[in-house]
């Protein structure tokens, strides 16, 4: 008599398991930031990898600007943890809106639509938690390029990858000194964080070839070796979104381009 | 038979065993005063006098349990001695609800006398409490004070920012514009009631602070609700009880118990998330 | 189905036939090797497998807890990540109470003891006692094979509490590991339920002419109630293992409230509450603590009985009581959910009922210590582990005390006093109550003796070690600690956690302990002295039939039990004992 409904139980548990396989792969919502569609312009077509020509590549400039007054970055509070606290004695501010004299700090430009794929020029980046802050806050690979993750901090961070294209990834570093490699095989911009301190927040672009650039405290940026042909360019910020422009170049060209000012909501 | 010879030796180690077992255990509530952590809160006060008087009630049958079990194995190895008679029914039925009897009354008595008043203190609000909301996320505690006008402002899932606003406070409701948000500390104020809402936004975490001898599961899709009157000024920790994955352990904040004073002068320094 | 034997063949008083016996002979069993020994029928034989899934599982599962106690008694030595440390102490948990104790004491010592006490020639269905083994395997399987997903194993805790394990972003091992988790654990009740449909079957109507129900032996009583525990509460955990699947796989909110963020993205999930799975499991969490101590309990009043030369004291209330703590275990599951956001006045409910269940225990403590009055005692291996589950069951039973009071509860509620207290009372009463059986019933199993000086340093070391780590577990529990933490950090806990090395020390000496008794089993059962037919002059039935019985128990006719099952301190001198079938 018992005996079938737990056969069912356990056809109807295989079913689900079948039925979970399906939907593996299903991705959460939107990001809060302004995620870049990164890698678009079928760049994933495969292919061999090219080797970007930076002696007869063009070169892009420029500096990325906001318009108006920026939003205030906010006080943090370290308290939770004394490492933390005792790294930070006046204080720790958020790193969200770096802009001094109008010019915009942290903004990833990249070119949108350059088919096929290249290898990295630059070395491997590291991703420093030093402070309880990640440094730097933006960074940028090639997909494939390796990245060092490391704890220069003597408490536990975990790294936690909101990867959407690539598998997430969610570790915990213990101590000082932990290190460890990192690599992302699909383009965007992935938002990383600290689960442990929840101010703690990274961007990292993954991106097709090296034709990016993000903007130093003066909000300026170069973009090397990138062939010739017609492109749209992206600058991209985490709170502040997108702003897309069309660019031609040829080669040895040395362009500055100039992107429309962000603004306030 | 043949074991008629190791008997006393394996009775005497076994009783020895278990006699020392007994005085360690005894030695080292004593010697370590119960091992219990300080305790700062009214309500813990409480908490330990029922402790203690479970301490002693279940130390003694503890003790005499294991007397009387070391006495029997030293007395009744081998084979010689009394022999066996059963015992007289009325024999049997008191050693049946003698027991019964008494652990009812040591248990049930500790439970309703002893026990209630405190339970019923940390689950009523009383009308002139200080509400705090604690919100817990993987892994980290948020407290948020109502601000000047006493009230909480709404809430909107779609504005949560990691960053920003990790309450995911309503920007466009006023009652929420002086809400005071304090991440990773949680300000009291000694002597006074405080009543706690606590909510999570993703698993189970429990709010547990060792030396209120507070523990609250916070639970997502509800509040639950503890009451805290700290009794004396100094610094604590929140440390998560419920496993809420890898991070669990590190999932702290720090309590500052100020006095009326000083927390009155925090709690004005303070600005509000929309301020 | 013949029915092969005269006196056997009155319904009411156990017919003989055990299920695919024909003819009268009985060398009639199967020849085969792998009919004998792989897909046997035979009661006995399923018994030494499941004995034998249980020790190849317990290395498993004292291996991570020996990981993890090296991570938290010297922290910060790269022993493991916390991933890895959530996920190993919940598959310690898990893999121990399902596979090891579960599955060593209620499946493996029942298998093996129950027709044999009861004087019949197998289980009622012996095909489905073939297969209830033949599915736990594959359980066992599947959990070894979570460790080797994506992710690794669940890592939510034994109690699997969602959202942790029912939103798959939450830990890293929640992707796959929990759902193989929810898999094995589905394999798994189906298997206790074919066993558990088998026990009740079997000792309701399998019994030898002429033992009613009081005259049956103490652990049958207790398997008898342990198994209608179990039967009653795997249903709530079973639905509850289905629902959690479905939020897993399905998109549906059985345990996921509405509002939830996790890891900063808004999840849509509506109308839940992760409560509900607390209290499901917990039907079942509760009376299963029961499924696995009665039976150790049990087996204690049998051997004491033996090694003391003298009944049971009061056996009719021992079996009140049982029947008590079955009534009364069902309905204070709420015990285990004090400060989980349910209502108070539940709470207070839940902890008045269940100080009420301390009434019974005391009565079995009582008569455990009683049956020790006037006795003769014989110190072999059994009756010491039996003396140390006495011993045990008290200490943890007095534990239990602290956390029945709510009030008390909101110290030590997930503190290493909830986890001192459970590993004494289901590790080591139950771990105590399986030695004592198998060392008792060794005979019966492979027809030798174990070596006593071996079973004795077994012995010492399994009881001065687990005594040590799970009272010092209680003091730490005192002192704050908090259970599942990969390290301390927390001032106020730093005094309890500085005992960590001493508990870890102490858990290694009784693992050591754990290694003589593999070599002492598996040495003894190819080189052992050979047992006679009743080597430690028992009463009960399994002592009238050659060690080891063949194929359908009895060689000749079934035994006619004519008394009760305890008949020692017989004759002048009262040194005599009386066969439960003599015929006098």
């Amino acid at each position: 008599m018992l005996k079938l409904p737990l056969w069912v139980l356990t056809i109807m548990l295989g079913g689900l398991l079948v039925a979970g396989c399906g939907d593996g792969k299903k991705e959460g919502g939107g990001n809060t930031g302004g995620t870049g569609d990164a890698g678009g312009g079928g760049g994933d077509a495969g292919g061999a990898v090219k080797t970007a020509d930076m002696a007869n590549g063009a070169t892009l400039k420029g500096v990325i600007k906001f318009d108006g007054t920026p939003p205030e970055n906010k006080p943090i509070g370290t308290d939770a943890d004394a490492v933390c606290s005792a790294a930070h004695p006046t204080g720790l501010k958020g790193e969200i809106y770096m802009v001094k004299d109008g010019k915009v700090a942290n903004v990833i430009v990249w070119v949108k639509d350059c088919p096929g794929k290249y290898a990295a020029v630059a070395p491997n980046p590291t991703l420093d938690q030093h402070g309880c802050q990640y440094v730097p806050h933006v960074l940028g690979v090639v997909a494939g390029q390796e990245f060092t993750i490391k704890n220069s901090d003597g408490t536990t961070h975990n790294i936690h990858g909101m990867a959407k294209k690539n598998p997430e990834f969610n570790f915990a570093q213990t101590k000082a000194g932990d290190t460890k490699g990192q690599k992302l095989s699909s383009p965007e911009i992935i938002k990383v964080k600290c689960d442990i301190h929840g101010w703690m927040g990274a961007y990292v672009g993954v991106f097709n070839n090296p034709f990016f650039a993000i903007t130093g405290e003066d909000g300026s940026f170069e973009i090397k070796g990138l062939p010739a042909g017609k492109y749209k360019l992206q600058a991209w910020h985490e709170k502040f979104g997108t702003q897309d422009i069309d660019v031609e170049v040829k080669e040895k060209d040395s362009k500055v381009v100039e992107f429309p000012a962000f603004k306030s909501e | 038979m043949p074991r008629r010879n190791s008997g006393s030796a394996s009775a005497l180690l076994l009783a020895s065993f278990l006699l020392i077992f007994t005085a360690a255990t005894v030695g080292a509530m004593i010697y370590k005063k119960c091992y219990l952590p300080p305790v700062m809160s009214h309500h813990g006060i409480g908490v330990d006098k029922m402790i203690m008087y479970i301490i002693f009630a279940a130390g003694f049958i503890f003790v005499v349990g294991h007397l009387v079990l070391s006495k029997f194995i030293v007395t009744y190895s081998g084979t010689g001695g009394e022999s066996y008679k059963p015992m007289s029914h009325r024999a049997e039925l008191f050693f049946t609800f003698g027991p019964v009897i008494l652990m009812v009354a040591v248990s049930e008595i500790g439970v309703l006398v002893i026990g209630a008043p405190v339970w019923h203190e940390v689950y009523t609000q009383q009308p002139d409490d200080l509400v705090i909301e604690i919100t817990a996320k993987q892994y980290e505690w948020t407290a948020r004070y109502p601000g000047k006008d006493g009230k909480f402002g709404l809430r909107d899932i779609k504005q949560y920012d990691e960053t920003e606003n990790v309450l995911a406070l309503d920007k466009h409701d006023k009652t929420g514009k002086d809400d005071i948000v304090s991440r990773g500390l949680l300000v009291l104020p000694a002597g006074k009631g405080v009543w706690f809402n606590i909510r999570s936004w993703d698993v189970l975490h429990s709010f547990n602070i060792p030396v209120f001898r507070t523990k609250q599961d916070a639970v997502p899709g509800i509040f639950t609700h503890t009451r805290v009157v700290p009794t004396t000024v100094g610094t604590a920790e929140i440390a998560c009880a419920q496993i809420c994955s890898a991070g669990h352990y590190r999932m702290k904040a720090k309590v500052l118990i100020k006095s009326p004073e000083d927390f009155a002068k925090w709690l004005s320094e303070q600005t509000g998330q929309f301020e | 189905m013949a029915i092969t034997h005269k006196q056997g063949s009155d319904a009411a008083h156990g017919h003989d036939d055990h299920g695919h016996g024909v003819g009268d002979a009985h060398d009639h069993g199967p020849t085969g090797f792998i009919s004998k020994y792989i897909f046997s029928f035979d009661h006995k034989v399923i018994g030494i497998q499941y004995l034998l899934l249980a020790i190849g599982m317990s290395f498993i599962g004292v291996g991570l807890s020996f990981w993890f106690r090296t991570q938290l008694a010297w922290p910060g030595h790269d022993v493991m990540t916390p991933e890895q440390y959530v996920s190993f102490v919940t598959m310690h948990g898990t893999i121990m109470i399902f596979f090891v104790v579960s599955a060593a004491l209620s499946s493996g010592l029942g298998n093996l003891a129950i027709p044999l006490q009861i004087g019949a020639r197998d289980m009622a269905f012996p095909l489905l006692n073939m297969l209830s083994f033949w599915t736990i395997l594959p359980a066992a399987l599947i959990m070894i094979a979570s460790f080797f997903v994506e992710g690794g194993a669940s890592g939510g805790g034994w109690t699997v509490y969602p959202p942790l394990s029912a939103l798959r972003n939450t830990l890293p091992g929640a992707k796959w590991g929990t759902t193989l988790w929810l898999l094995a654990m589905a394999l798994f009740i189906v298997s206790f339920t074919m066993g558990g449909l088998n026990y009740t079957a079997t000792i309701l109507n399998l019994r030898a002419r002429g033992m009613s129900l009081m005259r049956m032996p103490l652990t049958i009583w207790c398997w008898l109630i342990a198994t209608l525990l179990g039967l009653l509460g795997f249903p709530a955990l079973t639905a509850a293992a289905i629902m959690l699947l479905l939020d897993r796989h399905g998109g549906t909110s059985f345990f996921l409230p509405s509002g939830l963020i996790v890891s900063g993205e808004p999840m849509a999930n509506v109308g839940g509450t992760p409560l509900l799975f607390q209290h499901l499991f917990w039907f079942l969490g509760h009376p299963e603590v029961y499924v696995l101590v009665l039976p150790a309990i049990g087996v204690a009043f049998d051997v004491i009985a033996t090694f003391a030369r003298r009944p049971p004291q009061a056996y009719r209330y021992s079996v009140y009581s049982l029947l008590v703590i079955a009534l009364l275990g069902m309905v204070v599951w709420g015990h285990h959910m004090f400060v989980s956001g349910m209502n108070p006045y539940l709470g207070k409910y839940f902890s008045i009922s269940t100080l009420l269940i301390t009434a019974p225990f005391a009565i079995l403590g009582v008569n455990l210590v009683g049956s020790l009055w006037k006795a003769r005692i014989r110190f072999t291996t059994p009756m010491l582990f039996a003396l140390g589950l006495v011993s045990a069951v008290g200490t943890g039973g007095i534990g239990g005390l602290f956390l029945a009071t709510s009030t008390a509860d909101l110290h030590f509620h997930d503190t290493y006093f909830v986890v001192g207290h459970f590993h004494l009372m289901i590790g080591v009463v139950t771990l105590t109550g399986t030695f004592a059986g198998i060392y008792y019933w060794f005979p019966k199993m492979f027809g030798r003796m174990m070596n006593e000086t071996l079973g004795k340093i077994h012995f010492w070391t399994t009881i001065i070690g687990t005594f040590a780590v799970f009272t010092i577990q209680h003091f730490q529990g005192l002192g704050g600690l908090t259970r599942r933490y990969y390290e301390y950090s927390a001032q106020v806990m730093m005094p309890a956690a500085s005992l960590n090395p001493m508990v870890t020390m102490f858990a290694f000496l009784a693992g050591a302990g754990q290694l003589v008794f593999f070599v002492n089993f598996f040495w003894s059962a190819l080189r052992g002295p050979k047992a006679g037919e009743n080597p430690w002059d028992a009463t009960t039935l399994e002592w009238t039939t050659p060690s080891p019985p063949g194929h359908g128990n009895w060689p000749g006719a079934l035994p006619v039990v004519t008394g009760d099952p305890y008949g020692y301190a017989t004759g002048p001198d009262g040194n005599g004992f009386r066969m439960q079938n003599a015929k006098d």
